[in-house]
């Protein structure tokens, strides 16, 4: 899984409402089956803040909660809807779209 | 788990300090399994220094900046050490490249800030890292220029080892000093212009790599050819940090 997948999925589980570092994996896991690598957790969820488009709240215990900004809400929609039409380009290719 | 502390304590400073406890929390659900991607990860962080976490964005350019000063002052000493190597006119075919670096540097400059305490600062922090290195630099220029009669075989070998150890240290420090001061003394280049400087000094890195390549390619020299390889190599960290530049946001205030 490359960056900028890890970036994706991270925005996705965020868009559920605010999260931690380990529940954001757990939800990842759930979603797709497999947990990413800490490296590249972390590495996106740094990423995701500089560019503005995840930020953290106050912190809890020993872990701050993360929260997609007004930004990432956008980039994720822009995202995911370039992704549904080449899913479903794809699928109507293959004769499977309903 | 010990293993994974150790790949933790690879990741940079800034970056430990905000994500080292989750970090390690993840590392040991992953066990094993997760210590290549733990090692990938710190490799990909140094590759990134723009991106990392900040309270302001001024202290990412200020990473940036002493990130694209390393790459120059490494081009420039594998280079000075080619031509020295090759006892040839090859210098004199960096020329060109060299203005442009020269220029690249400028460009990407921080402007000390005009106050009394952020000069202070600047000239505090940059004694305490330059100081050694500069005065064996000068120590080194002064014996070579006055002594009188053969050398003795130590002060052969010693004076160029204590050149290229004072330059080396020198190359390492600079940046460092940069990061060091960049909060306080002085006022980092935005983001125009260390991408200009970042395209000037592909430029010239490359038109580097290509002229010592060439000539090594004639002369057969090997060591010449892994050095130019390195040197276009050394691009890579800029290029990253160019497009980390126009990905972050835009600082507001």
């Amino acid at each position: 899984m490359n960056g900028n997948d890890a970036q994706t999925l991270v925005l996705c589980v965020l868009a559920d409402g605010p999260l931690h570092g380990y529940a954001i994996n757990t939800a990842i896991e759930e979603l797709t089956g497999e947990r990413l690598g800490p490296g590249s957790l972390y590495g996106a969820v740094s990423r995701l803040e500089a560019k503005g488009l995840i930020e953290s709240l106050e912190e809890t215990g020993r872990q701050r909660p993360l929260q997609l900004t007004d930004a990432g809400r956008k980039a994720l929609t822009e995202q995911l809807r370039a992704m549904a039409k080449v899913a479903e380009t794809g699928l109507r290719s293959l004769g499977l779209a309903t | 788990m010990k293993l994974a502390g150790a790949l933790i304590r690879l990741y940079p400073k800034s970056f430990r300090d905000r994500w080292a406890d989750e970090l390690r929390l993840e590392a040991e659900a992953a066990g094993v399994r997760g210590l290549p991607d733990l090692a990938a990860g710190a490799l990909s962080q140094w590759l990134h220094p723009a991106l990392w976490p900040a309270t302001r964005p001024d202290q990412r350019y200020g990473r940036a900046t002493a990130s694209l000063t390393a790459v120059t002052l490494a081009t420039w000493l594998l280079a000075y050490l080619t031509g020295e190597q090759d006892q040839t006119a090859i210098l004199h075919g960096l020329n060109f490249a060299a203005y442009l670096m020269v220029f690249a540097i400028v460009l990407s400059s921080p402007w000390p800030k005009r106050t009394v305490a952020a000069l202070t600062t600047l000239a505090r922090r940059g004694l305490a890292r330059l100081a050694i290195p500069l005065l064996a630099g000068a120590a080194v220029v002064v014996i070579a220029n006055t002594t009188t009669g053969p050398a003795t075989p130590a002060v052969r070998d010693l004076l160029p080892a204590v050149w290229w150890v004072s330059l080396l240290a020198l190359a390492l420090q600079v940046p460092r000093v940069i990061t060091d001061v960049c909060e306080q003394a002085v006022r980092p280049a935005g983001r125009t212009r260390l991408c200009t400087s970042i395209d000037l000094m592909t430029a010239a890195n490359l038109a580097i790599s290509a002229t010592i390549l060439v000539r090594a390619a004639s002369s057969r020299h090997f060591l010449s050819a892994a050095t130019a390889v390195v040197i276009a190599a050394l691009t890579i960290p800029a290029l990253f940090t160019r497009r980390d530049l126009t990905s972050l946001r835009e600082p507001t205030g």
